[in-house]
């Protein structure tokens, strides 16, 4: 689809000296960020270990009910969406702004894979009763704590989703950014910090995709 | 002359072999996790949780090449990224220990603790009401 206008430079902000300053001032920001979003999935492990160790039965039990294919396929969507956002960062550098696109909708692509994957997930928890608490309604469990895992299932999983959706915002504003501002050698501070986002979303599914799907 | 920006690296090349690190290391963690370790019942060694800690070094393995190299930690000119990042599991480390000496000592300490968690159960009141007819299998 042809522009409007095309994209310009980006021009450093007054209070930076220069665009590589500005850019490690942001991207220190949001390493900031990230430590206090690797905290609160810290603490939910934390919890995790704590109901693991109270109750390894219902963590096995509960777990033998999870579907390994559809966690392996996820784990493939993530990894597949983290170098595609990496290849977007790299493709910035070189001034190309169409495989900057590619690469994003690429990202997109796995990212929407990954929740569709999720939703099938989810719709069979639903449908079997397997729900955290007082929503339990499935029968032939024989731990009589195997609510307590899939209590602990989704709200890790669902925490995650809603990252993997915010994420998914980020390469949404990523590819608008694209059509105003030319990414160069020497910015791309967007594309750059989305993908460090993004990074995280793997780095806390690379540990829970053993913890929930494997370990045990 | 622009420069290229640190913290990144550029090389279309060693991106690939990452990813395909990534995925390899992946299958590792599946494959250990079927194996049937479980069976071979050696009795000096629990061979469930060898795999347990086989696959937990695995996932150490993924997430020091994800923040190396897909967040870039490894090209950055100044390590200060990188002291916060391992800074965060220092701190959760540290609260893995302490959770770990709760749960384990608390109840020698204070016998009511055990029953804390003992809540009722809706996994047995469900089996109660349905019965094995409305199994989930």
């Amino acid at each position: 689809m042809a522009e409007l206008t095309a994209p310009k430079e980006h021009e450093v902000a007054h209070h930076f000296d220069d665009l590589e300053q500005e850019f490690e001032s942001h991207k220190m920001g949001m390493w900031l960020f990230l430590a206090s979003e690797i905290m609160m999935f810290g603490a939910l492990l934390v919890g995790g270990f704590i109901l693991m160790y109270r109750f390894p039965g219902a963590f096995a039990e509960g777990r033998a009910h999870l579907d390994l294919r559809l966690g392996a396929i996820n784990t493939f969507f993530l990894l597949t969406s983290g170098f595609t956002m990496a290849l977007a960062a790299m493709y910035g550098q070189r001034g190309d702004q169409a495989k900057v696109r590619r690469s994003l909708w690429l990202s997109l692509l796995f990212a929407a894979g990954f929740l569709v994957v999720k939703y099938f997930e989810y719709a069979s928890k639903f449908h079997h009763g397997t729900l955290p608490g007082k929503a339990w309604t499935a029968t032939g469990f024989t731990d009589p704590h195997a609510h307590v895992f899939f209590g602990f299932y989704f709200s890790a999983t669902g925490l995650h989703v809603l990252h993997v959706l915010i994420g998914m915002g980020l390469m949404i504003w990523c590819l608008l950014v694209s059509r105003k501002v030319k990414f160069t050698r020497s910015y791309i501070t967007p594309v750059e910090l989305s993908g460090l986002y993004w990074a995280l979303i793997d780095l806390v599914w690379i540990v829970l995709f053993p913890l929930l799907y494997l370990v045990g | 002359m622009e420069q290229n920006l640190p913290g990144h690296t550029y090389d279309f090349k060693v991106l690939l072999r990452v990813y395909i690190s990534l995925l390899a290391l992946a299958g590792a963690m599946i494959v250990v996790s079927l194996l049937p370790l479980e069976a071979i019942g050696l009795e000096w060694i629990d061979l469930h949780v060898l795999k347990g800690l086989v696959i937990l070094g695995l996932s150490i393995a993924m997430v020091s090449v994800t923040a190396g190299f897909l967040m870039g930690l490894k090209y950055e000119k100044s390590k200060l990224n990188t002291i916060v990042f391992l800074g965060n599991f220092a701190f959760l480390a540290l609260f893995i220990t302490f959770m770990w000496a709760d749960v384990n000592f608390r109840g020698l300490l204070d016998p009511s603790f055990e029953k804390q968690l003992n809540w009722e159960s809706p996994v047995i009141k469900a089996n109660e009401a349905g019965g094995e007819a409305g199994s989930h299998e």
